[in-house]
């Protein structure tokens, strides 16, 4: 079983250093590039072929049109959109944009290799407050809870 | 005629002649035929047939003696009266051969007779005169008819009695006698034709002291009525001597008597004057008699009918005498409630009026003679005002005092209606002043439109000049066209219909501004029969107001603006402050979560013992990445665009995530406000929301959202366990209520906080939407 080669994406240095180091001490993941603009991820993603881009929603040149752009790929990689703000509308932009699934950084912890694997593996993940409501608002289903 | 046998003593000289058959005088003695200026023989040879020729009387005696005829015949002769007896002679055959005649001269004793006559008949004339003032003694015109008859019958042809007619200054005949039967018939007739307006001038009669001969020789030079009257009496009936005497009753002059005589007669005697004297006495007291007696009978009269007058009169009416004794009070008094002391009337004034007042009576009817004024009176009926009048008594001729009249006269309706009658005029007076005194526009109209009053006030405004004739004005005038199209289409109509309209219009001034004003305008009816028939306006200029009204609306409009920009500006501060939380501290803090999580697995394999170490570690980054996180939802702009409805649905979802509490927003009825206003109403909301997770272990929180009271108006509500006795002061450490409160209030709202029964809190916010961008 190859590794799932990953682009991981953050204007954060911090952030995007911690990120390569919880994912490269994963054995199941590989990654190959890394960028801090939306347009470093696609030039990136368009010339290396990608299992998967952990993109950060909130960066130059936006996430929901880099995500879109990605889709567009010939061999588009799975997007997960990564990000400290959780609000019901950020959370469906990305989505309509073609990401599969929303991690809020706050949340994520020790288990994002576990939460992108299931991403590769074709599920979709909300791990955000706000996933619930994105589901309903998306479904078109009236906004309650009761 | 007197005869032969009746001569007495006082026969006079005689004389005795003798003649032939001839006539011719045969014999002539005698002393007689001295007094008739006759030698006694020197009628002897002259025939007495021719001598008397002229004396037709004479030659017929002689011619009857000669004829032989025995005869006495008496004769007027040179002024005496002769008493001639003829005898003829005859011979011794019976042939008649002449006549003796003796002639007596009886003129003393005819007078003598006379006089006796005279004297029986005016004995008899007075005794039927003092019967008939006897008997007659109540008909004046009887006596006076008794009287000039038998006068005239006794010493005259004709009698005229002239009477004083009562109130004039004049005598109007009264009864006209003349001896002649036929020439009374004749006087009868002919006084038809007499001339209304005879009448004797009374200042002619009133000098007259004495019996005074008429002059009826000059009657006809009379030109005056009664001198022409007296001039045809005297040329019908051929008088010559006239008697006039005046009839005095105590003094006063009350009638004339007239006697007249003809050739017939002669002159008046001395006896004939003295008997008209007399009987024009006994007419005067007759008159004056019937006059008293009549006088008498008027006044009993005029008394009882006075008296009659005075009981049936409506009014309180007395009279006392000067002691104060009642003389007479009529049935009103009594049935006024009045009790008069029949001794003392002062006293009984003195109940009815006070003392005081009784004394002022008194002495004003003493100084003054009189005394009128209103009193109270309390009969058993009820309170009664009579006007009373007081006033002396005095006999119109005498002056003597006849006592004391009181007359009173019920004047409660009277009073009253004039009390009432001052306190209308008085109240008109007031809303006159007031209506003059008024700074508004204060005008009346007729029906058709023409101006009938303006106000001082009115009249400023509009820039009338303060003397100007409104009544040639007309509504018109008064208004601009716009205005003038409402009022003749929506105004008139109206008032007709309800009586009254109350809006806003404009009027215009002399000078043609517009004055907008608030006006009232009602029919003026008659109170009477309810029928209107006069506009009437009230309108008071409200250019001040207006301009404050856009001036206050101006204000609000800036201050929404100022809160606006102010939430605005807030907003824009919080999301600065979010992204830049976000962007560094929060990415860091995630940052060091993962390589902590990373340190934790490989410190598993390699260091178990500092994991324990480490898990304190995690929960402190973890701690204050959530409360990082909280922060940034209390920092972060509300999203609008699904309406405030939306927030706070999406707010609710945050806040009650991860808890069982059930809640639901209802905002069906959210009104339209500015984005400002629901930002302020959200973040309010949000922490009631907060607070309900927080403290109240609510099972259930529903939001409503609403328009109430030109604003909008959020409840949020939860059956948690409340707040406590005060909500607001007693919970310590919920700073949020004051702050939720601040909040509002800055905006111009409210928000107040409650408990719920039977458990829960319902806070209640109230904000309002500035004007005109209402619901």
């Amino acid at each position: 079983m190859s590794r799932i080669r990953t682009l991981i994406a953050d204007d954060h240095p911090e952030m995007l250093a911690a990120l390569v180091s919880v994912l490269e001490d994963d054995p199941r993941f590989s990654v190959v590039g890394t960028a801090m603009t939306g347009g470093e991820a696609f030039r990136f993603a368009s010339e290396v072929p990608l299992d998967v881009v952990l993109l950060d929603v909130h960066m130059p040149d936006g996430g929901p049109a880099t995500a879109e752009a990605m889709a567009a790929l010939p061999r588009p990689p799975v997007v997960v959109a990564i990000s400290a703000q959780s609000g019901p509308g950020t959370v469906e932009e990305m989505l309509r944009a073609g990401a599969v699934g929303y991690l809020a950084k706050t949340r994520v912890g020790d288990a994002l290799g576990d939460l992108l694997a299931r991403c590769v593996a074709g599920e979709v993940v909300l791990a955000t407050p706000a996933g619930a409501g994105t589901l309903r608002s998306l479904m078109g289903a009236p906004v309650r809870t009761e | 005629m007197g005869q032969a046998g009746e001569k007495g003593p006082a026969v006079g000289p005689q004389v005795i002649f003798g003649i032939d058959t001839t006539g011719c005088c045969t014999l002539s003695i005698g002393p007689g035929l001295e007094d008739l200026g006759v030698e006694p023989g020197q009628l002897v040879g002259v025939n007495l047939l021719e001598l008397y020729a002229d004396d037709p009387t004479a030659v017929q005696h002689l011619r009857q003696a000669l004829a032989g005829e025995t005869l006495t015949v008496e004769r007027e002769f040179g002024g005496r009266i002769l008493s001639v007896f003829y005898q003829p002679v005859f011979d011794d055959d019976g042939t008649v051969t002449g006549a003796m005649g003796v002639s007596t001269d009886v003129t003393e004793q005819r007078r003598i007779e006379e006089v006796a006559r005279a004297s029986r008949e005016r004995a008899s004339l007075l005794a039927d005169l003092s019967n008939a003032l006897t008997r007659e003694v109540l008909d004046p015109d009887a006596v006076l008819r008794v009287a000039i008859r038998s006068l005239t019958e006794a010493v005259a042809e004709v009698g005229a009695v002239w009477v004083r007619t009562p109130g004039a200054d004049r005598l109007e005949p009264k009864t006209v006698w003349h001896v002649d039967k036929e020439a009374r018939k004749a006087w009868y007739d002919w006084r038809a034709q007499l001339p209304p307006r005879v009448h004797l001038p009374l200042a002619e009669a009133e000098p007259l002291e004495t019996p005074h001969l008429l002059d009826l020789e000059n009657a006809s030079g009379w030109r005056d009525p009664h001198g022409e009257f007296l001039a045809r009496l005297t040329r019908r009936f051929r008088l010559q001597t006239g008697l006039r005497v005046p009839l005095r009753s105590r003094g006063l002059l009350v009638g004339v008597i007239d006697v007249a005589r003809g050739e017939r007669k002669g002159a008046f005697t001395e006896e004939d004057v003295a008997l008209v004297i007399e009987v024009a006495e006994r007419c005067a007291l007759a008159l004056d008699n019937a006059l008293l007696l009549e006088a008498h009978r008027v006044a009993r009269e005029d008394l009882v009918k006075f008296q009659a007058l005075a009981d049936a009169s409506e009014n309180l009416i007395a009279i006392t005498s000067d002691e104060g004794h009642e003389v007479y009070v009529n049935p009103r008094v009594d049935e006024a409630g009045i009790k008069v002391a029949k001794e003392d009337i002062w006293s009984t004034v003195s109940d009815i009026a006070g003392r005081p007042l009784g004394t002022e009576i008194r002495s004003a009817l003493e100084k003054a003679g009189r005394w009128s004024g209103d009193l109270s009176i309390s009969p058993d009926a009820g309170e009664m005002v009579v006007y009373v009048d007081v006033f002396s008594l005095s006999h119109p001729d005498t002056g003597t005092s006849l006592g004391t009249g009181w007359i009173a006269q019920d004047v409660t309706g009277l009073r009253a209606t004039e009390a009432a009658l001052r306190e209308a005029n008085s109240d008109l007076k007031q809303f006159k002043a007031l209506v003059e005194a008024s700074p508004d526009f204060i005008a009346i109209a007729n029906l058709d439109g023409s101006v009938k009053y303006v106000n001082p006030g009115g009249r400023q405004m509009i820039g009338m000049d303060p003397d100007a004739d409104v009544t040639t004005t007309r509504i018109p005038d008064y208004v601009t066209p716009e205005v003038l199209d409402q009022y003749l289409e929506g105004v008139l109509p109206a008032v007709m219909a309800n009586g009254h309209w109350a809006g806003e219009a404009n009027l215009r001034s002399r000078r043609g501004q517009v004055i907008p004003v608030a006006v009232a305008s009602f029919l003026v009816r008659e109170p009477e029969t309810g029928e209107p028939f006069a506009l009437a306006t009230v309108q008071r200029d409200i250019t001040e107001r207006l301009a404050a009204e856009t001036a206050l609306r101006e204000l609000a409009k800036q201050r929404q603006a100022l809160l606006s920009r102010l939430v605005d500006a807030q907003d824009a501060e919080r999301a600065q402050i979010a992204a830049d939380v976000h962007d560094d501290p929060v990415q860091a803090l995630a940052a060091v979560d993962l390589r902590l999580g990373l340190l934790s697995r490989k410190l598993g394999e390699q260091a178990p013992a500092l994991l324990e170490t480490l898990g304190t570690v995690q929960a402190s980054v973890s701690g204050a990445t959530d409360r990082l996180r909280t922060l940034l939802f209390d920092l972060e702009p509300p999203d609008l665009e699904h309406g405030l409805t939306g927030a706070l649905q999406r707010a609710a979802d945050e806040i009650f995530d991860s808890i069982p509490t059930r809640w639901v927003v209802d905002g069906d009825r959210e009104p339209d406000v500015p984005d400002a206003t629901r930002a302020i109403a959200y973040r309010i909301a949000k922490e009631a929301m907060m607070n309900a997770r927080k403290h109240a272990e609510a099972h259930n929180v529903v939001i409503t959202i609403a328009g109430r009271d030109h604003g909008l108006e959020v409840c949020v509500s939860d059956d948690g366990v409340g707040l406590g006795p005060d909500p607001v002061q007693s919970t310590p450490g919920h700073r949020g209520l004051f702050t939720m409160q601040d909040r509002a209030e800055i905006a111009g709202g409210r928000c107040t906080i409650d408990n719920r029964r039977p458990s829960g809190t319902l806070v209640t916010l109230w904000l309002p939407v500035p004007h005109p961008s209402a619901e």
